[in-house]
């Protein structure tokens, strides 16, 4: 007769196991249902719990009380499979519990660890796998960390209608992987950015003009309605600064950035008063208004004439060019977040007429400025912020290996870590590698208008919005009280608007 | 003379014997054995005996230090499962070494990051105990990321 346990009837093969010790039990069900052929296997992916367990043999003459301690029976217990008694009787009866989870004792510094590593994405997924990562994704601790390992990329926004069905004011997000020997350029479509969807748009068509992008808070300055918005395109929260009451003034520019002293978000306002007949004073006038306040403050006049909308957001400090006779010559006008005040320090002397096409930009986390003349393109980058000696030649490209150098203005985007330049020119991002010396037109988002550095983040608005009194009205969010938090640790945000901005009135 | 060595002992009571300049690269131990020169056994009490053992393979290495990145890399890579990750993960925190640290947490981010909501909680063997309803909730303010 061939018999096999496969054949029996279940009746059978439950009243055989029923009388079986738990440990065979527990066994048997584990085998059965996993195929796992040993026990130390089992060990190795749960979270053993330690049960004492106390037998009571209880017969019609004697009683004996066993202690056991067995190891596979504790083991097997975390696989999933539980073994539980009933205080009143000590009759053993299995349970089978929901799988425990592996992250059960796993300490919190691991899983802080792994999910900041995930994208974006995948961590608002997070949100729904369980409450437990739910709330441990919401921490200002997980979101630094998460910023700090976010990758770097770009915002790309598009201005005008075009053919393939974008529309005015999307920003659609380029990651860049940066690596020691290569690098690569991502465009995930999820993550684009339809201000027009988010933003309120009285006036349909009307222009964004993205302002700056400091830890992953990009700041919007929508023309149409005159209003300056600051959103975050992974929380889609967004809120509206208070409007300046006077008309009559021209603006200048509007900057935003943050102050990596105390972790505050200002925005700085400069314009030029108007007075009656229609005239307007030559003064710049400036005034900061810091996220969580309730209005805008004045201070100190600027001191010189200075190259308006292209400017640096660089560790607490914006940076321009300088356009005033009445200052020393190549100097660069920065304000200083913290201390809120206008200061010239010196740049490297350009050759003699480079001064007028020279640019200011970021490489590798510092300043820098390049400039054309006679067919080649020269970087000088400033290693130490603020000190006159670090400054250093980078890089010289001439016209022989990049024939549009002679064309528009080129803005220098950033350096990545193998050694590959990125530079801004006639709307185009074009990478320029100074080991084959050639350059390539990243015509990864086709047409674009404006282009900024951005890290994506999970900061949330209300956190650092709210002391202000009218938030309730101005976000529609419930107006709970929140620990305030700040951002000293994370990077001094380094990241700025640049392209083909159109001049102001 | 002969090299110094230092005894292990994982939380299932193994004892692991390591040379005391590859196991400082532990930066726990070195800790130790700077303070009391750590003569006796040294207890590991998260630790199990076959995930303690992974980790002595890894402090062993001999890798040139230019190739030591691509080791450490291949040294996951090469145990793949997210269980055995997690534990070494553990360990590498409770011993602090950072480089097996952020190997083994960065293979389990690459393993899960492009998983469903489902095949993320199949993986880790979490339970769902959301209701439909706070799940939705949760879609509707990300809609964009789903």
């Amino acid at each position: 007769m061939n018999s096999s346990v496969e054949n029996l009837p279940s009746d059978v093969t439950v009243n055989i196991l029923s009388r079986l010790p738990v440990k065979t039990i527990i066994h048997s069900s584990v085998y059965a249902r996993s195929g796992i052929s040993s026990p130390l296997e089992i060990t190795r992916s749960g979270t053993p719990r330690i049960l004492k367990w106390m037998e009571i043999e209880d017969g019609l003459d004697h009683r004996t009380l066993h202690q056991k301690h067995n190891k596979n029976t504790i083991y097997n217990v975390s696989k999933g499979v539980m073994v539980n008694f009933d205080g009143a009787t000590l009759a053993p009866i299995i349970v089978h519990l929901p799988q425990i989870h592996l992250m059960e004792n796993l300490p919190s510094e691991v899983m802080d660890d792994i999910l900041s590593r995930l994208p974006v994405k995948t961590i608002i997924h997070c949100k729904c796998v369980c409450k437990k990562w739910h709330n441990l994704v919401k921490r200002s601790y997980f979101i630094n960390l998460h910023f700090s390992r976010s990758p770097a990329g770009f915002m790309a926004l598009h201005d005008e209608e075009i053919p393939d069905g974008d529309t005015s004011g999307m920003l659609k997000w380029v990651e860049i992987e940066d690596g020691l020997e290569h690098h690569f350029l991502h465009h995930d479509p999820v993550l684009n950015f339809d201000l027009n969807g988010y933003l309120p748009t009285p006036i349909l068509g009307t222009e964004f003009l993205p302002l700056g992008s400091v830890n992953g808070l990009i700041c919007i300055w929508h023309r149409g309605a005159g209003n300056i918005h600051i959103c975050n395109p992974i929380t889609r929260e967004y809120l509206t600064l208070p409007r300046q009451p006077n008309y009559k003034n021209v603006l200048v520019v509007y900057k935003f950035g943050l102050n990596p002293l105390t972790g505050e978000y200002k925005v700085l306002r400069i314009f030029q008063e108007g007075q009656p007949g229609g005239h307007f004073s030559h003064l710049l006038q400036a005034e900061v208004y810091t996220i969580g306040t309730s209005g805008w403050r004045s201070i100190d006049n600027v001191p010189y004439q200075f190259g308006g909308l292209y400017s640096v957001f660089l560790n607490g400090y914006f940076h321009w060019k300088v356009y005033d006779l009445d200052a020393p010559p190549e100097s660069i006008l920065t304000f200083d977040l913290d201390k809120e005040t206008f200061q010239i320090f010196p740049s490297p002397c350009s050759e003699p007429f480079a001064e007028l096409f020279s640019n200011l930009g970021v490489f590798k986390g510092c300043l820098c400025k390049s400039y054309t003349k006679d067919s080649q393109f020269t970087i000088w980058v400033m290693k130490q912020h603020a000190i006159k000696e670090s400054w250093h030649k980078e890089l010289v490209i001439t016209q022989a290996i990049f024939v549009g150098l002679n064309r528009g203005r080129i803005f220098v985007f950033g350096g990545l870590q193998d050694g590959t330049v990125l530079v801004v020119l006639d709307n185009k991002l074009v990478a320029y590698c100074p080991k084959s010396k050639t350059f390539d037109d990243l015509a990864i988002l086709g047409r674009w208008s404006i282009v900024l550095t951005h890290h994506p983040s999970l900061i949330k608005l209300l956190d650092i919005d709210s002391e202000r009194p009218d938030l309730e009205q101005t976000l529609g969010w419930r107006s709970t009280k929140i620990q305030q938090w700040r951002f000293g640790v994370l990077r001094g945000g380094e990241d700025e608007a640049i392209g083909n901005l159109h001049p102001l009135n | 003379m002969s090299k110094k060595t230092l005894t292990l002992m994982s939380k299932d009571k193994q004892l692991f014997n390591i040379e005391e300049h590859l196991a400082v690269q532990s930066v726990t131990i070195r800790n130790m054995v700077k303070e009391d020169g750590a003569s006796s056994v040294i207890p590991l009490p998260r630790v199990d005996s076959e995930t303690l053992a992974l980790v002595i393979e890894y402090l062993n290495r001999q890798q040139a230090p230019e190739e030591d990145e691509d080791y450490v890399k291949k040294f996951v890579d090469e145990r793949g499962e997210i269980p055995t990750l997690l534990e070494l993960a553990q360990a590498a925190l409770d011993l602090d070494i950072k480089k097996l640290m952020d190997a083994a947490c960065m293979k389990v981010a690459d393993l899960i990051k492009d998983f469903t909501l489902e095949e993320v909680r199949e993986a880790l063997r979490i339970e769902n105990d959301r209701t439909p309803e706070e799940e939705k909730a949760i879609r509707d303010e990300f809609q964009w990321a789903f």
